[in-house]
């Protein structure tokens, strides 16, 4: 029974933390090649979640679930592209990091209160498209929605990675991240590779906040959590550093999890700071990130 | 082939190089000295596009080439070759060469200049698959010049190829650099410490001094320069 108990807050944390992720993946991404800390990543996934909100209004069932997934890379990843060549690529030159985070931290400000304007403060839940359908396979079960979520965030890490590794563009976006300078020589167009990566970035945060949003509620103020969360995944893993922010984003989420059910559940969201201050503590550049 | 008219470039108020002209022709190596600081590489990024002239201009057959994104100036056939390698340390030795040939289309050619600096660095060959930033520096130095390669230069720049390498790398590097020039054809840009060899292999050369070409001549006419002896060829 005990350890049926933890396997189950194992999976659920597995579950979670795919989704922390591929949240964080978006941050780390941007990080890495723009040197941007942008604190309105968490409000991607929010409009992402939002996307959700009124396609599966209109479209139930499955179809309207994985349609909302799509709308919501393509809606948000178009929101990247306006809030990159609008906000952030006119300060990349002439501005300082710390001013870029305190324009970012506007940015969040900004799109928390229109969503206000635009969705009204109540809170809303995603319909579950399984109908509350559950696996069970013993020793833990878990809703349908759940292992879809999971599937899905998986597919998603994935197909970035293959992107990353064996498409010409992805490398070419490795290339700038690691060394702008010679990504110039080598004729890469610095300015689209910033476009294509933020928007890529922005995009997982929307499919994230889809995933997101069948797990908490959605409101105009969630996008402050994904963000926190997305920092500490990110920071743990090394900022900038995808395979980092890929097992952060597990290891928060089965933390989280475990905290939350054998600890407290008020210190569930104390425990990724926790882990935060560790790593800062004995390995500041990150899980991955290399020594200085 | 490459024509420089007067160009002034500054670094916010200090200016690094005033009125500098210097020209390439095709088939040539031109080699540039000058002391740390006079502006060598500064020069080198200002063709590339990568820093803009306040004043002159830059010509590369027949095009002006000093207001084009260094995308364009790459397509266009000037490669440079930067100083200190720059090399994409995570990425591997075949990917860092990849990317070299990033603007390129022409599939089949790029396979065939593969083979050809697998050839010229046959090193490389067998560390396809290490990352570049896990090599010597001699290693990454002849990435960095295969990359340049992959690029299909019309114009190939070098920054100073040979800094910090040993006697017997920096030999290895200096025949790549003569092969590509003698035998492929390659038109070369050449900055350079090693004076003496820089000069024996130029067909022309310039030098360059706080931000002012001081001397030009063909590379034996400075071997014989009094002043160009005692300042770089230590007689
Ligand atoms: N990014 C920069 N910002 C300000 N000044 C710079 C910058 N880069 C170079 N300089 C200055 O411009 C001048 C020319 O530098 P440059 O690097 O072109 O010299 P160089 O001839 O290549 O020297 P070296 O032989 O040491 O490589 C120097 O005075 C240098 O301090
Ligand atoms: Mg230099």
């Amino acid at each position: 029974m005990e350890s049926s108990l933890l396997l189950q807050q194992i999976v659920n944390g597995i579950i979670l933390g795919s989704v922390y992720s591929l949240i964080a993946l978006g941050l780390t991404m941007i990080f890495g090649v723009m040197k941007i800390s942008n604190f309105a990543h968490g409000d991607y996934s929010m409009v992402g979640a939002y996307v959700a909100v009124f396609l599966m209004a209109w479209l139930p069932g499955w179809l309207g679930w994985v349609g909302s997934i799509l709308a919501a890379a393509a809606v948000v990843g178009v929101l990247g592209v306006v809030t990159e060549r609008l906000v952030f690529r006119p300060l990349l030159t002439r501005w300082t990091d710390i001013d870029i985070i305190m324009v970012s931290i506007g940015l969040f400000i900004l799109l928390e209160n229109l969503a206000h304007l635009v969705f009204g403060a109540t809170p809303r839940m995603l319909k579950d498209p399984f109908g509350g359908a559950v696996f069970d396979l013993g020793l833990f079960s878990t809703s349908q929605l759940r292992v879809f979520c999971l599937v899905f965030s998986c597919v998603a890490i994935a197909v970035l990675q293959l992107f990353l590794n064996r498409s010409r563009l992805g490398v070419a976006i490795r290339a700038t991240s690691q060394n702008r300078f010679a990504a110039q020589l080598m004729g890469i167009n610095i300015n689209t590779v910033y476009t294509l990566t933020f928007s890529l970035g922005a995009a997982l945060a929307g499919v994230g906040g889809v995933l997101y949003g069948t797990l908490f509620a959605i409101s105009p103020v969630m996008g402050a959590i994904p963000t926190q969360k997305a920092f500490v995944v990110t920071i743990m893993g090394g900022m900038g550093h995808m395979r980092g922010a890929i097992l952060g984003g597990f290891i928060l989420g089965v933390a989280e999890t475990l905290g939350g059910n054998y600890l407290s559940m008020a210190y569930k969201n104390a425990i990724g700071f926790m882990i935060l201050i560790l790593v800062l503590l004995l390995r500041p550049s990150g899980l991955f990130g290399r020594r200085q | 082939m490459l024509n420089i008219d007067q160009i002034t470039v500054s670094y916010g108020q200090a200016p690094a190089l005033v009125d500098v002209s210097l020209r390439v022709e095709q088939g040539e190596l031109v080699t540039l000295l000058g002391s740390n600081g006079a502006g060598k590489s500064t020069l080198l990024k200002t063709i590339s596009g990568i820093l803009r002239p306040r004043s002159g201009r830059i010509a590369f057959n027949g095009r002006e080439i000093h207001n084009a994104p260094s995308h364009q100036i790459v397509q266009a056939g000037v490669v440079h070759v930067p100083e200190g390698r720059q090399v994409f340390t995570d990425l591997t030795v075949q990917e860092n060469l990849r990317m070299g040939a990033f603007t390129r289309r022409d599939h089949q050619a790029v396979e065939h200049d593969l083979e050809f600096v697998l050839k010229l660095f046959p090193r490389l060959k067998e560390r396809r698959h290490q990352l570049a930033g896990t090599m010597s520096g001699g290693e990454a130095q002849m990435v960095a010049i295969a990359r340049g390669i992959l690029s299909a230069p019309k114009l190939l720049m070098l920054d100073e190829p040979s800094l910090g390498l040993a006697p017997v790398v920096r030999a290895d590097i200096f025949d790549a650099i003569s092969q590509l020039h003698q035998q492929s054809g390659l038109t070369i840009l050449l900055v350079e410490q090693n004076a003496k060899w820089a000069l024996h292999v130029a067909t022309r050369a310039y030098v360059l001094e706080n931000g002012r070409v001081i001397m030009e001549g063909s590379g034996q006419d400075l071997i014989n320069d009094e002043n160009v002896q005692q300042a770089y060829l230590g007689y």
